[in-house]
């Protein structure tokens, strides 16, 4: 028991870590680019300034902009520095972590698009009603502090944004990502596994409650939300509790809201809490019923918040190598460059926290050269800050051709990994085909998403055959994991034949 | 300069830790009183209502028995489903049963726009199935009878477009047909009474 209880939250603090990563490192990068390339008079002026479009600005750059919920955090440090009011940033730190491209793209595509928009707009209604009433009560709580000292122009401006990004991430920024992280581990200490299985069900008044509760500590990547919010639509689960979770899951954690806390005091903090679960539960409860799906047959349970559960069933007899196991599955070559670039990133950081506690590379960095040629014009620094997040928000539109790559190479892979699956379910490798499973499922949602990306549309009964591929292979998951040989062996068949009518249902698209 | 400029925190470290840590003991205690943590379940399970249809075919075939049970107006057995009641569960499983057979897409087109026209002849919304195997919920007596006489008369039109429905899954057993051992077993048997499911 003591060993689930160690191995389990470890597992789910380093699953988290592993999927932040790429919003992570991005949130760092921004904060850079914030204090010295925009500098602090132009972060507010992108904001909105003390207008009343700050809070709907800060709303729409946080749509845009690629980072979750830890990453968020050292740019929220920034705006607040740099002045912008308090109810334009609590807006960003809720709507940042909500959405990015890939994300909508794939909530549109795989749950219902009028549901998507409707939750987009009650996200915009909770951030302007909490954001107004922060404003309103508590006025001038944005208070700029100095305007950070030019930086010289050429690559030591690219250099100091590197600066900033390396000292935030060994700074006071890390404290507040490892509370965040420790709520995770924490829900996974007193959730006991699959117990949220039947807690969203269509239907059940407590659902969204009982969500808004769990989605607080838990973490989630805005494509991680997305994922979840879909499955509870492909379950009929209660779309109140979808929105519960994808506002207060993905927006929030316990990291931002100790960063909310020491930044704004306990009190302050409490009303801000108090007003952003009140309206999100009306919202929650307004929503539930409207908005549910009609011909979904609910399935009475969900898998999509097994994830935030302890990981291992009471009884395992050795937890650390099933943690171990389960990490290993995910430190697929991206994640491992990630991984690397975090590591490097923190040995800097330290390097510069303790070697240069003086800041002498930031003076060498602000010390402008006395010539410069004449064809080599300098461009204005927040001229580089507006042209380095546009291209942020570019990349994370053009990732989307990554994340979801062509039609054909997606049939390709769903072939290999039905191979290994089926295989391994004939031959009780249980624990291959249950690695391959998770993997299985997520390249049929990509495929659906790759079809509506490359301008194809998708017609009711590709739908249907991607979500009965689904269907079986989560009831040959069941088998395998309650070790059914005849049952399993069914079911790979079923699975089989669903991979088969799935490439025939598709294959027009790859072609077009 | 290190850290060129500092924003006054409002309070401590340690408060901010005591503030986090009542949060947590706070949604703690609203998940525990409201009933999400009642301690470890058993894995959910996927179960299949008694009276869902093992394929397409089988659809088809049922629908066919229902129908003339509903034109004749004949009472459910004790222990059976209304008809109405079964009859509209089907209906909403011809699309599912069809896309998990060999339709190509356009008969599939077809069998989802018959179970649509078919779905509108009753006029009235029934609560069907309960999901996760539950048996559906009750209907009430007037309801179902209002759908019983709302179907009798259309009854006509029903017939014709479950003769269509028929036409499609015998052109698909005709072209995909089944070996006997990869016929699909069902998880339960579907209720049927002795001689009625051909």
């Amino acid at each position: 028991m003591s060993g689930l209880l160690f191995w389990g939250p470890l597992l789910r603090m380093a699953e988290a870590l592993i999927l932040s990563l790429p919003t992570l490192l991005t949130g760092f990068l921004v904060a850079g680019v914030l204090r010295r390339l925009l500098g602090y008079s132009a972060t507010r002026r992108l904001f909105g300034g003390d207008s009343w479009r700050a809070i709907p600005q800060a709303w729409a750059l946080g749509m845009l902009l690629p980072v979750c919920s830890l990453g968020v955090i050292p740019i929220l440090r920034e705006l607040r520095r740099a002045g912008v009011s308090g109810g334009a940033i609590l807006a960003f730190a809720l709507t940042a972590p909500l959405f990015n491209p890939i994300s909508i793209l794939y909530g549109l595509t795989l749950a219902d698009p009028v549901v998507i928009f409707s939750f987009s707009a009650g996200s915009l209604v909770v951030v302007t009603v909490v954001g107004g009433i922060w404003d309103w009560w508590y006025p001038g709580t944005g208070q700029s502090t100095d305007e950070p000292p030019q930086v010289a122009w050429g690559i030591k401006r690219m250099l100091a944004v590197a600066v900033v990004a390396l000292r935030e991430l060994t700074g006071p920024s890390l404290g507040y990502l490892a509370i965040g992280l420790l709520g995770v581990a924490l829900l996974s200490v007193v959730l006991p596994h699959g117990v949220l299985q039947t807690s969203a069900e269509a239907g059940d008044l407590s659902a969204p409650l009982l969500m808004s509760c769990v989605a607080v500590p838990a973490y989630a990547t805005p494509i991680t939300a997305m994922t979840q919010v879909a499955s509870m639509f492909q379950h009929g689960n209660s779309v109140g509790a979808a929105f519960a979770l994808l506002v207060l899951g993905a927006g929030t954690n316990l990291g931002m809201v100790a960063w909310m806390v020491r930044q704004y005091g306990g009190r302050r903090t409490a009303v801000w809490f108090g007003w952003l679960m009140g309206i999100v539960l009306l919202l929650a409860y307004g929503v539930d019923r409207p908005l549910h799906p009609t011909g979904v047959e609910p399935a009475g349970h969900t898998h999509a918040f097994d994830g935030y559960c302890c990981p291992f069933q009471t009884g395992l007899v050795n937890p650390a190598s099933a943690a171990w196991q389960a990490l290993d599955d995910r430190l697929d070559r991206p994640t491992l460059f990630l991984l690397a670039i975090l590591g490097l990133a923190s040995v800097g950081g330290l390097l510069l926290r303790y070697g240069d506690n003086a800041a002498r590379l930031e003076r060498w960095l602000e010390h402008a050269p006395e010539q410069r040629l004449r064809l080599d014009p300098v461009l204005p620094a927040p001229v580089l800050g507006v042209v380095t997040l546009a291209g942020l928000i570019a990349a994370s539109v053009f990732g989307c051709y990554l994340y979801y790559p062509p039609v054909g190479d997606i049939l390709e892979d769903l072939h290999a990994v039905n191979a290994q699956v089926v295989t391994a379910a004939h031959t009780r490798d249980w624990e291959h085909a249950l690695h391959w499973i998770p993997y299985y499922d997520d390249w049929t949602r990509k495929l659906q998403v790759s079809v509506v990306l490359r301008g194809g549309r998708l017609s009711d009964y590709q739908r249907w055959k991607a979500r009965l591929l689904r269907d079986k292979l989560e009831r040959l998951e069941h088998e395998l994991e309650d070790r059914e040989v005849e049952e399993a062996r069914r079911w790979a068949t079923e699975v089989q034949r669903a991979q088969r009518r799935l490439s025939a249902a598709y294959r027009p698209a790859a072609a077009r | 300069m290190a850290e060129p400029t500092r924003s006054p925190p409002s309070c401590s470290l340690a408060t901010a830790t005591r503030h986090v840590v009542c949060l947590v003991a706070f949604l703690v205690t609203l998940a525990t009183v409201t009933g999400c943590l009642r301690g470890p379940q058993e894995e959910a399970e996927h179960e299949e209502p008694a009276h869902r249809p093992i394929d397409f075919p089988a659809a088809v075939a049922r629908l066919r028995v229902l129908h003339e049970r509903l034109l004749a107006d004949a009472p459910a057995a004790s222990g059976e489903l209304d008809p109405i009641v079964e009859w509209s569960a089907v209906v909403g499983w011809l699309p599912e049963l069809a896309a998990d057979s060999d339709l190509a897409e356009t008969p599939w087109n077809q069998v989802r726009d018959l179970a649509r026209d078919l779905a509108a002849l009753n006029g009235v919304a029934l609560p069907l199935t309960g999901g996760n195997g539950a048996e559906p919920t009750e209907v009430p007596a007037d309801e179902a009878a209002r759908a019983r006489g709302a179907y009798r008369a259309s009854g006509e039109r029903a017939g014709a477009l479950i003769e269509q429905l028929a036409a499609l899954a015998e052109r698909e057993a005709a072209a995909f047909p089944r070996p006997v051992s990869a016929a699909r077993q069902p998880h339960h048997p579907p209720r049927q009474s002795a001689g009625e499911q051909p």
